[in-house]
C-alpha cells in the first residue's frame, strides 16, 4: 500500500532534482536559487525510500522502490517534456501532501 | 591515427546491441509477459472457474496421475496460489512427442480435460529462454545474447558523457537528437533494473555455459555433483516393488508446520507407487527474495519425513537469490507492475538502440544496412504480433481440435515469420506505419474477440470484479494506444539531410 504514498514523494523528490538543473528550471518558467531545490529535492528521495522500506518485508520492498523511482522519474521526464510549466505545482502539491503523510505514517 | 577510448568503446556499444539486437528484443518481450505468466495461463484457460486450495488441489493432481500415469518415473507439480487456478504437472510419458508431458491439471477434478488443450503462460516463459529451439542451443543463444547486452549496457555507460547532466533530458522533433535522448531516458531511468534482470539472467543460465567449476571438483560424475549441489534432496532408486503412497494431505500439513508462514509450492513425486517413491515439498517461490529455499521430503508408502532442509550455505543462497530476483516470482502486485514496465521499457531501449543504429548512418549502403534498417521493423513489430496471434489461436481454434497446443504455438511462429518477410519487402518508413497500424487495430479487436468466444467481456469482469479479465482487456487496449501512437508517428521525415535520389538511405 506504500506505493501510493512512495510514488509521489519520489516524484516531487525527483521533480525538484530536475528543477535544480538550469534547463529545467527555464523550460518550467522559475527562477530560483538551485541549491534549496536540490537538497529538498535529495530530502524527498530520502523520505521515500524510508516510507518505502518501512514494511513487512524490506527486501521486497527495496525492490520496489527502485521500480517506483524509474516510474517517478518517468513521469518527471513526461511533464518536463508535455507541461513543462506544470511541473513545480505538481511537484510542490503532490510531494507537501505526501511528505505529510509520509511523516504521520512514519511515526505511527 | 588510433581511435580515441571513448570512441572504441561507443564501436563496441553499437555492434554488440546491433548483432542480437532482434533476438533480445524478442527475448526482452517475451521475459516481460512472462512476469505474468501466472495471469497468462488462467486467461487462456477460460474454462477453468473454480478454485480449490492448494492443498486439495495436489490431492486432486495426484489422485489423477495416480490413474492415468501410474508408471511415470516422476511427478513434478507446482500448486496453484491467489495468482493461478490450475496444477501446473510435468512428468515423463514416453508417448508424448517431446518425452514428457506440461499440463495444467483443473484444481477440483486434477483432470487436464476440464480447460482446452494449450501450453498457456508456460509457452512464453520457455520461449523466453529456449526460444523454441532443441536443447540446448536455445539456451546457449539466450545466454550469448543476455551477455551481449551486459556488454551493450555497461559500454552504454562509459559513452554516455551526461548521464545525469541528461536524466530527465527530452527534446522532441529533432530527428536523431530525438532518438537518442529517448534511448538514453528509457536506459538511464530504469538501469538499475537493467543491469539486474541481464546479469541474473545470465546467472541462470551459468551452470550450462560454465560447467568448469563441477568439471574440475567432480569429474563426469555428475551424480554427485548434483546431489551435494541439492543436498535438501533425497534420491533413491526405485526397487521395481509397488507399495501405494500414502494419502499426501498429511504429509502437506506436515511440511506447512516446518514453513512457518510460507504456503506451500511445489511437490515432487519420484517413482510414485514403487516402495522407493519420494515426496519433496517445497516452499512456495513468492515467500522470499531466493528461489527454492526450503524442502521436507518423505517417505512416499510410509508418510514419514527423511529430511528437512533449509538452504543456510552463503554461496548458494546468493545464487538462489539472484535467481529469484530474476524470476520475479516473489514481486507483490505493485512490483510485478513495475517488473512488467522497466521490461517494457528494457525492450524500448533495445528498439530505439537498433533505430539510432540506423539514423546514425544515413549514408550507408549495400546489403547490411538495407537488411538492418527491414529487419528492425520486422523484429519489432513482429514480435508483439506474434504473441498477439498466440492469444488469437488460443480464443479462435476449436476447443476439440487434435494438436491444439501445438497449433498456437505454430500461429505464433507463423505470423512472427510472415512479419520479418513482410518488412522485407516494404520501404521501411511505410511498414512501420502499416504494421503498428495493423498491431493496434489486432490489440483493440482481441478483447472483443474473446468475448464473442468466450461470453467474458470487459463490462462483465469490471461488475464482477474479475481483475484477471479486466486487467487483461485494459492492458491490451494501452497496447492498441501505444501502437496507434506509433503508427502516427512513424517514418514522419526527420530534420536529418535529405537522402539523395535512388537507392533509399534506410530511414528508420
Amino acid at each position: 500500500m506504500s506505493a501510493a504514498l512512495v510514488l509521489p514523494l519520489a516524484f516531487g523528490g525527483l521533480s525538484l532534482l530536475s528543477l535544480s538543473m538550469q534547463r529545467h528550471a527555464r523550460d518550467a518558467g522559475i527562477t530560483a536559487d538551485p541549491h534549496w531545490p536540490r537538497w529538498l529535492g535529495w530530502g524527498g528521495v530520502l523520505l521515500s525510500l524510508a516510507v518505502a522500506v518501512d514494511a513487512p518485508n524490506w527486501r521486497f520492498a527495496l525492490v520496489e522502490w527502485i521500480g517506483l523511482m524509474a516510474v517517478a522519474a518517468a513521469l518527471v521526464v513526461l511533464t518536463l517534456y508535455g507541461r513543462p510549466r506544470a511541473l513545480p505545482k505538481l511537484a510542490a502539491g503532490g510531494g507537501l501532501l505526501a511528505a505529510a503523510a509520509a511523516l504521520l505514517h512514519l511515526i505511527g | 591515427m588510433k581511435p580515441g577510448f571513448r570512441q572504441s568503446i561507443a564501436g563496441l556499444h553499437s555492434w554488440s546491441g546491433l548483432i542480437l539486437g532482434w533476438l533480445l528484443f524478442a527475448i526482452v518481450l517475451s521475459g516481460t509477459a512472462t512476469v505474468f505468466r501466472s495471469e497468462i495461463s488462467d486467461w487462456m484457460r477460460p474454462e477453468v472457474v473454480k478454485a480449490a486450495p492448494p492443498e486439495a488441489a495436489i490431492e486432486a493432481a495426484v489422485r489423477w496421475l495416480g490413474t492415468h500415469h501410474p508408471k511415470a518415473a516422476g511427478w513434478y507439480l507446482t500448486a496453484p496460489d491467489e495468482r493461478i487456478l490450475t496444477t501446473q504437472a510435468v512428468f515423463d510419458d514416453a508417448a508424448a512427442p517431446l518425452g514428457y508431458r506440461d499440463i495444467a491439471l483443473d484444481p477440483v477434478s486434477g483432470s487436464p480435460d476440464v480447460a482446452r488443450a494449450t501450453l498457456g503462460g508456460e509457452f512464453l516463459y520457455r520461449f523466453h529462454f529456449e526460444l523454441q529451439l532443441p536443447y540446448p542451443w536455445g539456451r546457449y543463444l539466450a545466454v550469448a545474447a543476455a551477455m551481449l547486452m551486459l556488454i551493450a549496457i555497461v559500454s552504454g555507460i562509459i559513452i554516455h558523457k551526461r548521464i545525469f547532466k541528461d536524466i530527465f533530458t527530452f527534446r522532441a522533433g529533432k530527428g536523431k537528437r530525438s532518438w537518442l535522448d529517448a534511448h538514453n531516458v528509457l536506459g538511464v531511468l530504469a538501469l538499475p533494473f537493467h543491469l539486474m534482470i541481464t546479469a541474473t539472467g545470465i546467472v541462470t543460465l551459468l551452470s550450462l555455459v560454465m560447467p568448469w567449476g563441477t568439471a574440475a571438483n567432480y569429474g563426469a560424475d555428475l551424480e554427485t555433483a548434483f546431489a551435494e549441489a541439492a543436498p535438501g534432496l533425497v534420491s533413491r532408486e526405485a526397487v521395481g516393488r509397488p507399495a501405494p503412497l500414502a494419502p499426501i494431505g498429511p504429509m502437506l500439513a506436515a511440511a506447512r508446520q516446518h514453513f512457518g508462514e510460507g504456503r506451500v509450492g511445489r511437490v515432487s513425486i519420484a517413482n510414485p507407487g514403487d516402495a522407493n517413491a519420494i515426496v519433496t515439498i517445497g516452499k512456495h517461490d513468492g515467500d522470499q527474495l531466493a528461489y527454492a529455499a526450503q524442502t521436507v521430503s518423505f517417505d512416499g508408502p510410509s508418510g514419514r519425513i527423511l529430511k528437512h532442509y533449509a538452504e543456510t550455505r552463503p554461496a548458494q543462497r546468493t545464487s538462489d537469490v539472484l535467481y529469484g530476483l530474476h524470476m520475479g516470482r516473489f514481486a507483490p502486485e505493485v512490483s510485478r507492475w513495475l517488473y512488467f514496465l522497466c521490461g517494457l521499457a528494457l525492450a524500448a531501449t533495445i528498439a530505439t538502440g537498433l533505430i539510432l543504429w540506423i539514423r546514425s548512418r544515413p549514408q550507408a549502403r549495400g546489403a547490411g544496412p538495407w537488411i538492418a534498417a527491414r529487419l528492425n521493423v520486422g523484429a519489432v513489430a513482429g514480435f508483439p504480433a506474434a504473441i498477439l496471434a498466440l492469444f488469437y489461436a488460443n480464443r479462435l481454434l476449436p476447443a476439440q481440435m487434435p494438436g491444439r497446443a501445438e497449433g498456437e504455438v505454430s500461429a505464433f511462429v507463423w505470423v512472427w515469420g510472415v512479419a520479418i518477410a513482410f518488412a522485407m519487402l516494404r520501404a521501411p518508413a511505410r511498414a512501420w506505419r502499416e504494421a503498428f497500424a495493423v498491431l493496434a487495430l489486432a490489440a483493440a479487436a482481441l478483447p472483443v474477440v474473446s468475448f464473442v468466444a468466450t461470453g467474458r467481456g470487459l463490462w462483465s469482469a469490471v461488475i464482477g470484479g474479475d481483475w484477471l479479465f479486466a486487467g487483461f482487456d485494459l492492458t491490451l487496449f494501452a497496447f492498441a494506444a501505444l501502437a496507434a501512437t506509433i503508427a502516427r508517428r512513424a517514418g514522419v521525415p526527420s530534420a536529418g539531410p535529405v537522402p539523395r535520389r535512388g537507392r533509399q538511405a534506410v530511414p528508420a
